[in-house]
């Protein structure tokens, strides 16, 4: 067995192992090759695999790896003949036209259908700025639009014309049009924008023809969503960005300037955007930025223990005085579950940048200022049984809550829950007083029972248009934009004094 | 839609903010059909498809332009994905996403 095929195994999984086998048959036998391509463009991952996989990238993967191996490996233009764009074209099946002036341009006009025309022939000055060439297939008379009802961006008559332009200033970058323009999705990238597409060598072709320092041949063209390029040439897998900053599994951050930090695995943790020491029990932000509150529920630490459960990490921390509080984490050190039942009150951006937080129970929190897990939107399971007092932006952007239980909340602020379409059970029963936004985005909730609440600001429950009970025996004065898409909006509005300022157009 | 504020302007390079997020955008950008073109201060409001890498029609290099123009979809309401909005210090105009 070739022990590149075990290298990769080892640091990246059986999976992307067997890929590199099917994608690179001829390097992965010549011994090292591959293995030391690969590590040296992509950190160690176990994810690679899925990422590529998950994102249909195989092409683009392979050719990002090809590209290195044409490079270094030195198979040079001048050693080996490369034949013109115009007879790849014509191999292909096109007669390949290269555009001098914007008339030229303008006279590939015929081609296109009305309502279907290339912005191209609008802009009388992208012949100033790209290189521009259209490309019509020998049989283009034969190939009829009214044939085509269910037009697809790369079916016959969609690619019997084509236009291939070429950005003049760096980066370099090229770009397809096709026959049917905007009436299918993503016209711009026909061949998904890879020359290879149309026929095989033509990239070079095009490059060695017309001096292109062509992008997407080169190395910033390949890219996986969730993924950094580092300044030591490899990309990284990421958990979160803020501010220009990576937060990665296995204890990487990579800097503004892309530098790569590794933290000592056997003195610190980090996961989400914190980093726990061991050494001196203590729990910090990472990187730059405004502190969070969550790093504030957490201090005088006496004891941490680290848990695994097959792909899932738990982090449980005794504290010098109170209850074991316990952290969840996914497979790639993201938060997905808190406990901690010491904790009365949360200063401002807790878990602000959050995304992945599916249970939280912070069983003592009596108030919690603002941004309180604004990003997050994976919370199912919410336990606060003691919270009175909410700041602003609470679970601004949280989608998946569909039951909440607040019992003993009193006040909030502006945008509480703004953004949450699920929700269709809300038991807030000491409700008196809620900010503006309150609700803005439901659609959902059907019925609403506030006993308490005496007043709401603008905007509340804005866009619901399912709302039948509404019971608020103690709510006098409404504001603007409450239940400002509601078909029955005018009987609801009956029962209350509109807030003097307040203008409401029925 | 997303409320971006271009940061600065390099020819066709524009880096925009999402004061929100605090996340920075790099987009080649061209504007058709304007007397002026947006500048540095100016906001950019985008649906969040146009910064979704995921987004099948996402691109790094952007062309708009008035929506009226038939060289992009038609834009039946505000929710589209192709429905841009510039806000000026003194005026904001919409546009749509031109392709080809």
């Amino acid at each position: 067995m070739n022990k590149d095929y075990e290298i990769l195994k080892k640091k990246y999984g059986e999976h992307f192992a067997k890929l590199c086998r099917s994608l690179f048959p001829s390097l992965i036998e010549k011994e090292g090759q591959l293995s030391s391509l690969i590590i040296e463009k992509f950190a160690e991952s176990k994810f690679l695999y899925e990422d590529i996989v998950n994102n249909s990238l195989q092409n683009g993967f392979k050719n990002y790896i090809m590209s290195f191996v044409k490079r270094d490996k030195g198979v040079s233009s001048a050693n080996s003949y490369i034949e013109s764009p115009f007879t790849l074209m014509k191999k292909a099946g096109y007669t390949l036209y290269k555009c001098e002036t914007d008339n030229d341009v303008k006279s590939f006009r015929k081609y296109w259908e009305a309502g279907e025309e290339l912005c191209t022939f609008w802009d009388n000055k992208r012949i100033n700025s790209h290189l521009i060439f259209f490309a019509v297939k020998d049989n283009v008379n034969e190939i009829k639009r009214e044939n085509f009802k269910s037009p697809l961006r790369q079916d016959e008559y969609g690619t019997s014309v084509i236009s291939i332009q070429f950005t003049k200033s760096t980066p370099i970058t090229v770009s397809i049009k096709n026959r049917y323009n905007h009436t299918v999705v993503n016209p711009d990238a026909t061949f998904s924008n890879d020359l290879e597409n149309i026929y095989a060598g033509l990239t070079k072709s095009f490059v060695e023809e017309y001096y292109l320092n062509l992008v997407n041949d080169e190395i910033h063209s390949f890219e996986i969503p969730g993924y950094v390029l580092a300044q030591d040439g490899r990309m990284y897998k990421y958990n979160y960005e803020i501010g220009n900053i990576y937060y990665c599994p296995n204890n990487i951050i990579i800097e503004e300037n892309r530098q790569v930090t590794y933290l000592d695995k056997d003195k610190e943790l980090l996961f989400d955007y914190f980093v726990l020491n061991f050494e001196n029990k203590k729990l910090t932000r990472a990187g730059k930025g405004i502190e969070d509150g969550f790093v504030y529920g957490i201090k005088d630490i006496n004891k941490i223990e680290i848990k695994k459960y097959n792909n899932e990490k738990t982090i449980i921390i005794t504290p010098k005085i109170g209850e074991n509080i316990l952290i969840t984490l996914d497979n790639t050190n993201r938060i997905i579950k808190y406990i901690n039942s010491n904790i009365t009150e949360i200063d401002d951006n807790f878990l602000q940048y959050n995304e992945k937080l599916s249970e939280l129970d912070l069983f003592s929190l009596k108030r919690v200022r603002n941004w309180f897990l604004k990003y997050n939107k994976e919370l199912t399971k919410l336990n606060l049984p003691k919270l009175e007092n909410a700041g602003d932006y609470f679970l601004n952007f949280n989608k998946k809550l569909n039951e909440l239980n607040l019992p003993n909340i009193i006040i909030t602020g502006n945008e509480f829950l703004y953004d949450n379409q699920e929700l269709t059970i809300l038991n807030l029963p000491k409700l008196e007083n809620a900010g503006d936004y309150f609700l803005n985005n439901n659609e959902k909730i059907t019925e609403l029972n506030l006993q308490n609440l005496k007043k709401a600001g603008s905007s509340f429950l804005y866009y619901n248009e399912a709302l039948t009970v509404l019971n608020v025996p103690k709510l006098k004065e409404i504001e603007e934009g409450f239940l400002n898409s509601h078909p029955k909006r005018s009987s609801f509005i009956k029962n209350f004094t509109l807030k003097p300022e307040t203008v409401v157009y029925l | 839609m997303v409320k971006l504020q271009i940061l600065n302007v390099n020819d066709n390079i524009y880096t925009l903010l999402n004061i929100e997020s605090n996340k920075t955008y790099k987009f080649s950008l061209n504007f058709y059909g304007l007397q002026k073109l947006p500048q540095v201060g100016d906001f950019l409001s985008f649906h969040s498809e146009l910064l979704d890498k995921n987004y099948v029609e996402y691109s790094e290099s952007y062309q708009f332009g008035p929506i009226e123009e038939i060289y992009g979809r038609e834009i039946l309401n505000r929710d589209s994905v192709d429905y841009i909005l510039i806000t000026y210090s003194d005026k904001i105009v919409s546009l749509k996403r031109f392709f080809g």
